[in-house]
């Protein structure tokens, strides 16, 4: 294996050499008239594309660049919206009893609703109440405009039901509209209530 | 009456460039410029000058009787894309770079013909390369002409783009981003393809050693 690695390394290096001493070229006589000959059947005001085609490609690609620019900023701003989404919740009580029941009312007016949530919090422990998704078919690209702009609905919370216990939690209703802000995520508005359950004693 | 009028006023909006020859010979960039004003003579003082750098290259990279026709196809497509030229790196690098490309062009053109495909490995080469490892001195073997025929004969077993890159870095001793400068290639596809035909050279050349050897 050795040896023929030897004597490759030989031939090659014979070869290179070889190849380096190589003499010059002698042109015919007749060959620098024949390239000045097809250089003067090529010469005319179109002989230089390149240089024209320099000039037409700047307005071109500021063209380009430039309605590029108008598609991407008219996407975003229609779909960054200017209002946060809004949430109104009765009746408004301080205590609940271990069956309550809600009303719920949810609203975005620019690009429409996209999810609620709704949890109860105790002793650092969250419980989902509910979750709804409300996006259009094609999420936050399916079009401006096309989103649920209000939802009401009753709320109804079972504390048993929920492993809920006497004493202080709170109700947190979360929403979020379809717009582009925050990373994509949309516009997030939060209620919080705090309230205190509690058992209705036998009389 | 009218291409004299269309002439003067041309000349009156592009005027040609004086070249002060009693100063000493005119830059590359005026001459560039006289041209694509239309003095297509003034492209015979780029001949001139770049003749033999032009024959130096085409004579390294293509079979001695074909370089006068690819010099040829350097200069038209040197004048064809002179409008192109920038002017941000020297003529001379510009022009070895069409120099090269049609060289690789010529070796596309070359293999696509199935005529041309390497045929057996003549008997005068086989008897150099015994001649060669009997104790013969190198020196005196690479002035063969069978040392010529055995390296076209293995180059024609690569392909248009192993043999342009094999030529340039291995045998010319380019630098990879030479090389890749002069391809518009990047340096790792020059690299890549450098070490992957060098490596099937070699192989080319071990299947024809003696049978001892091999």
């Amino acid at each position: 294996m050795k040896s023929s690695k030897k004597h490759l390394d030989k031939i090659e290096e014979a070869l290179i050499a070889a190849y380096r001493k190589q003499e010059d070229i002698q042109f015919p006589p007749e060959w620098r008239e024949q390239v000045m000959q097809d250089i003067s059947s090529m010469a005319g005001p179109t002989a230089f594309p390149q240089e024209k085609k320099m000039w037409t490609m700047i307005p071109r690609r500021i063209g380009a660049l430039a309605a590029v620019a108008v598609v991407v900023g008219w996407l975003i701003l229609a779909n960054l919206d200017w209002y946060d989404p809004w949430i109104t919740l009765k009746p408004d009580l301080a205590n609940l009893e271990s069956h309550a029941a809600f009303w719920l009312e949810a609203g975005d007016q620019d690009s429409g609703l996209r999810h609620v949530k709704v949890t109860v919090i105790q002793k650092e422990v969250e419980i989902e109440v509910l979750s709804k998704n409300l996006e259009p078919p094609g999420g936050i690209w399916g079009g401006t405009g096309d989103g649920t702009k209000k939802v009401d609905f009753p709320l109804a919370l079972d504390a048993q039901a929920l492993g809920l216990q006497e004493g202080q939690a709170t109700l947190v209703i979360t929403v979020r509209d379809l717009s582009w802000r925050n990373g994509f995520k949309g516009r997030i508005t939060t209620l919080k209530k705090e309230m205190v359950i509690y058992s209705k004693k036998s009389p | 009456m009218w291409p004299v009028f269309f002439k003067w006023g041309h000349n009156l909006i592009f005027p040609p460039v004086e070249m002060n020859f009693t100063d000493n010979i005119p830059d590359d960039a005026l001459v560039i410029r006289n041209i694509l004003r239309g003095n297509i003579n003034s492209f015979e003082i780029l001949m001139d000058r770049y003749q033999d750098h032009v024959s130096r290259i085409v004579r390294n990279h293509v079979p001695r009787g074909e370089a006068p026709e690819v010099a040829h196809d350097t200069f038209v497509r040197a004048y064809q894309s002179l409008g192109g030229f920038k002017g941000t790196g020297p003529f001379k690098h510009w022009l070895a770079k069409i120099a090269i490309r049609c060289c690789h062009d010529f070796w596309r053109g070359y293999y696509q013909n199935q005529e041309n495909l390497a045929g057996p490995l003549p008997d005068d080469c086989r008897d150099w390369v015994d001649h060669l490892l009997s104790d013969q001195s190198p020196e005196q073997d690479a002035q063969r002409v069978e040392a010529r025929d055995l390296l076209q004969w293995a180059l024609g077993q690569l392909s248009a783009a192993e043999r342009t890159v094999l030529t340039l870095t291995h045998l010319n001793e380019y630098s990879a981003a030479e090389a890749a400068a002069l391809l518009d290639w990047s340096v790792i596809r020059i690299k890549v393809q450098s070490h992957r035909a060098r490596k099937k050279l070699r192989k080319i050349l071990a299947e024809i050693l003696p049978q001892g050897i091999a």
